[in-house]
């Protein structure tokens, strides 16, 4: 037996030749005997007698035998079981359609999802909506199986004991009146990101009732960055929004648009529009991109420079003088970015290139930072964009609330002091994804009371004192704004399977607010923001937005004084060696945070650079292998391997397989997040290879 | 010498010869008759747990058989009708008939009536209703006079060969779009007249309603 080999592309006898991997491209005998093997060696193969074939040999017969019986002639009865009453539109085997949203960090997917006789069965876009045009990214397609996830929290827990949903209320009421007695002294929430309006709502309805409650906020991958340095830049609270299809040259600061960042989404349909040729007349978008690791937008940039990611500052500062000079002339921003461009005389000639085409676009032109790149390389690309004139045209600022709630090391200074009775984590997975040095099994056990709403029972349920099952966004109402800021509606397709509870809920029943019912409190925010009437609510519940909600965009001033403070506050970049290697921990292409890691259908998806599935591995760059020591030759087959290697820092050791990436900078070490779950469900821990977790300072 | 086997074996062979044919054909024959649908299914009549009869409400009464059967124009499942539906009439007409009392119960508490399911498609078929129905195949061509019937009885074998009879020729089945539900329509009395009319419109129907009477394995075993 062996597979069928499909017959080989012919190669273009002229043109670029493309190779898929390493191995492909060396085409040495030894892989074109691997890839013609049905299994590669190592794969488990059934060597033992009893083979497939036999067993079903076997069966075969069984069933022959079983036939003499006769049992299967007997008609079996079936009951065909009516509804006694028939709900209203509802006819058996027709699907129906509902509008709603996938909830992101500071966003959302505007979704139609359709519901095959009560269960929700597939996602789409919707294509409705003027901003998203019906596109949705992969996680939102996958994240209807987490509805049916076997592992996702089906109880309600105090104590390693299961207590009914009553109990768990009932607590929640306690802790309402505790606080309300209190003032919410002690009291604290653990949240994730979210651009729901009504949970801003709760959150202030809640603040104002108890002051003295503190609130913070964890992402393990944040995109906050870019509100940040908006915000700093312009001088208000402003997030920046993207026209890439506007644009003619753009420059990605270590910025993967089109693949690990916010609303990837839209901005690959927008870049793709700028490439597209109609007429003989049209021109297409250049896009330059400068980064460490080697992504989709890398993938598909016409000019790539590979320099380490701590480098990409020194490159952004180089590139910014090149324009200052001939845009504005010297100013008080010249000496700190002078002081940052510093080892970037061996790209000299690609900044300088780069430069002139961006001066040849003024208006048309777009440099983006990475939200992996720290605070002064997003205001080098503020000022990059103001100074080209882009500010309006390629890139507008939207209003965006400025976010008041400590981060997760506020929250374990204040648990360490003492100051907190009771923690309330809602969503997320600190234990798993906080910083390690903040140990954070530890921390969150100084607490007297730590409630958890979650997911999953994973390594944060361990060492709660209470744990609410977390409803689906499917499950649940809501409401979240878009990229452009439109109000788009979450609205359920099915009743929470397992009871579960909204953050919305769980805020309100320690609000103690009159309204606890998740669709009541999204009905009275958007009351507020768009005024009685059923038909309004209806209307927006069915089209799944709110026309002409989005934000207009702010009219901003670029303040260099304010830059050049903050761009002054950056150290100087120090080369990374094969001795001291840099770090880049990226947000996974299939398992984003960790938050998809027992998602069958992501886990199979490949990785759009590596290809890899299910699996993980350290990423770095063929030199740095080679100067590691790293390249080994089986001397069975004649072929490369690359060993488990261990990463050491500061004491904590990660050990795991590597990948040599063509394309990643030299002395850079990619480690994706997301894996090397502690506590997972089954999909997860069949994974025996997931790389442990990292540091992540 | 004497003999080593007795006169009578000479004739052993076509003894054996005849029986194994007649053996055959009764075995064939039995497998032909008694293992096809045509016997296997047709006339299958279980009892109902609530006797309702068809014969009543659909011919002496004249109801619309998408009174009940509400779905079978929109849905590859045509449905049967919740209690609800029943106590539209029922709340009025004979409401304290004990026969209803099955009836009444589930359309106040929501327990379904378990009513046993006559026709059957294997799991390896797919059949939708509305796509028949929306194309002018009465409910008849399948189901056969159910508005003749007191109780439901299999009426049609189902087979493969049922289907693709049809299938091969629907210009012969087709008829009006607004005769469907009306088992009992004719194109004329007179069988000479009504072959006659059904060959003048069933290509015109076919060719003017695109019936696509698909015929590839995948059409029904997807």
């Amino acid at each position: 037996m062996s597979k069928t080999i499909p017959p080989p592309c012919p190669e273009p006898e002229t043109g670029p030749k493309y190779w898929r991997s390493l191995d492909h491209l060396a085409d040495t005998p030894e892989f074109r005997q691997w890839v013609e093997r049905e299994f590669p060696s190592g794969a488990g193969e059934l060597t033992d007698p009893v083979t497939r074939r036999h067993f079903v040999k076997i069966m075969s017969a069984s069933f022959l035998l079983a036939g003499f019986g006769l049992s299967g002639c007997r008609r079996p009865e079936e009951k065909i079981l009516p509804f006694g009453k028939a709900p209203e539109n509802y006819i058996h085997g027709a699907p129906q359609f509902f509008a709603t949203a996938m909830p992101t960090r500071g966003s959302a997917i505007p979704l139609v999802v359709k519901s095959s006789d009560g269960r929700p069965t597939k996602v789409e876009g919707n294509a409705l909506h003027p901003d998203s045009n019906g596109a949705t990214d992969h996680y939102a397609q996958a994240s209807i199986l987490d509805v049916y996830d076997p592992d996702r929290a089906m109880r309600f827990v105090k104590n390693d004991n299961i207590v009914k949903r009553e109990a768990a209320m009932d607590f929640l009421g306690e802790l309402s009146s505790k606080a309300q007695a209190d003032g919410g002294q002690g009291l604290c929430f653990l949240m994730k990101r979210s651009s729901s309006p009504s949970r801003a709502r709760l959150q202030k309805l809640v603040s104002d009732k108890f002051p003295k409650a503190r609130w913070f906020i964890h992402e393990p991958v944040d995109f906050d960055v870019h509100r940040q340095a908006a915000s700093i830049a312009f001088g208000k609270p402003v997030r920046p929004y993207y026209k890439l299809d506007e644009a003619k040259a753009i420059v990605s600061l270590d910025c993967d648009f089109i693949g690990g960042e916010e609303d990837a989404y839209i901005n690959i349909r927008r870049f793709v529009k700028g490439r597209k040729i109609e007429k003989p007349t049209d021109t297409m978008n250049r896009l330059y991109a400068v980064e460490a690791l080697f992504t989709l937008t890398g993938a598909n940039a016409d000019h790539r420079l590979r320099v380490a990611s701590g480098a990409v500052q020194s490159v952004a500062a180089r590139l910014a003088l090149e324009i200052l000079k001939q845009k504005t002339g010297p100013g008080e921003l010249t000496g700190p970015l002078q002081a940052l461009a510093v080892g970037t005389q061996a790209d000299e000639k690609w900044i300088v290139e780069c430069a002139r085409d961006l001066l040849a676009n003024v208006g048309n032109s777009l440099v983006l930072a990475g939200h992996r790149q720290p605070l002064p390389v997003h205001l080098i690309a503020n000022t990059l964009n103001s100074a080209l004139g882009n500010v309006g045209k390629t890139v507008v600022f939207l209003d965006a609330p400025e976010a008041k709630e400590g981060t997760i090391g506020d929250l374990a200074q204040a648990l360490y002091s003492g100051q907190i009775e009771t923690l309330v984590i809602l969503g997320g997975n600190p234990v798993y994804d906080a910083p390690t040095d903040l140990d954070w099994a530890q921390t969150q056990r100084k607490a007297k009371t730590v409630v958890r709403l979650g997911y999953n029972e994973d390594e944060t349920a361990e060492t709660c004192d209470w744990h609410l099952p977390l409803a689906h966004y499917l499950e649940s109402w809501g409401d979240a704004r878009a990229a452009d800021g439109t109000l788009v509606s979450i609205q359920p397709l099915i009743e929470p399977l397992f009871g579960g509870l909204s953050e919305l809920e769980v805020l309100a029943r320690i609000g103690g607010l009159d309204r606890i019912k998740p669709h009541d409190i999204v009905r009275e925010t958007y009351r507020g923001i768009a005024g009685d009437g059923e038909d309004n609510w209806k209307r927006f519940l069915h089209d799944g937005y709110l026309p002409d909600s989005g934000f207009k965009p702010a009219d901003v001033q670029f303040d260099s004084d304010a830059a050049a403070k903050a761009i002054n506050a950056a150290k100087p970049f120090a080369a990374p060696t094969p001795d001291a290697l840099e770090v880049v921990f990226h947000r996974d292409s299939k398992l984003d945070d960790g938050r998809y890691n027992n998602n069958g259908w992501l886990q199979e998806l490949p990785d759009p650079v590596t290809k890899m599935v299910w699996e993980n591995a350290i990423l770095l760059s063929p030199k740095t292998a080679k100067d590691l020591g790293l390249e080994i030759r089986n001397n069975e087959n004649n072929r490369l391997f690359v060993p488990l290697v261990k990463i050491q820092l500061d004491g904590r050791e990660i050990v795991g397989p590597v990948w040599k990436q063509p394309g990643m900078a030299d002395n850079v070490l990619g480690l994706a997040l997301g894996y090397g779950r502690a506590k997972a469900g089954i999909v997860c821990a069949r994974r025996n290879r997931c790389i442990s977790r990292v540091a992540r300072n | 010498m004497s003999d080593i086997f007795p006169k009578w074996t000479n004739r052993l062979p076509l003894q054996i010869a005849v029986g194994v044919v007649v053996a055959g054909t009764a075995v064939t024959a039995g497998v032909w008759y008694y293992f096809t649908p045509k016997y296997t299914r047709v006339g299958y009549q279980p009892i109902q747990p609530v006797a309702f009869s068809h014969a009543i409400h659909a011919d002496q009464l004249g109801l619309d058989c998408r009174y009940c059967h509400s779905a079978v124009e929109k849905s590859w499942y045509s449905n049967v009708p919740s209690a609800s539906t029943c106590m539209n009439c029922h709340s009025q007409v004979l409401k304290d008939s004990p026969k209803l009392e099955l009836v009444r119960e589930s359309a106040a508490t929501d327990k379904p009536i378990p009513w046993v399911q006559v026709h059957k498609m294997p799991d390896y078929v797919y059949f939708n209703h509305s796509v028949h129905v929306n194309r002018g195949i009465s409910c008849v061509e399948c189901h056969g006079q159910i508005n003749k019937m007191d109780e439901v009885y299999h009426a049609k074998p189902f087979s493969m060969t049922f289907c693709l009879d049809c299938h091969r020729n629907p210009a012969a089945r087709v008829r009006p779009p607004d005769r469907i539900t009306d088992l009992n329509w004719k194109w004329n009395d007179d069988p000479k007249k009504a072959a006659e009319l059904q060959k003048q419109n069933g290509d015109k129907f076919v060719h003017d309603w695109k019936v696509q009477s698909l015929q590839s394995c995948s059409a029904c075993h997807r």
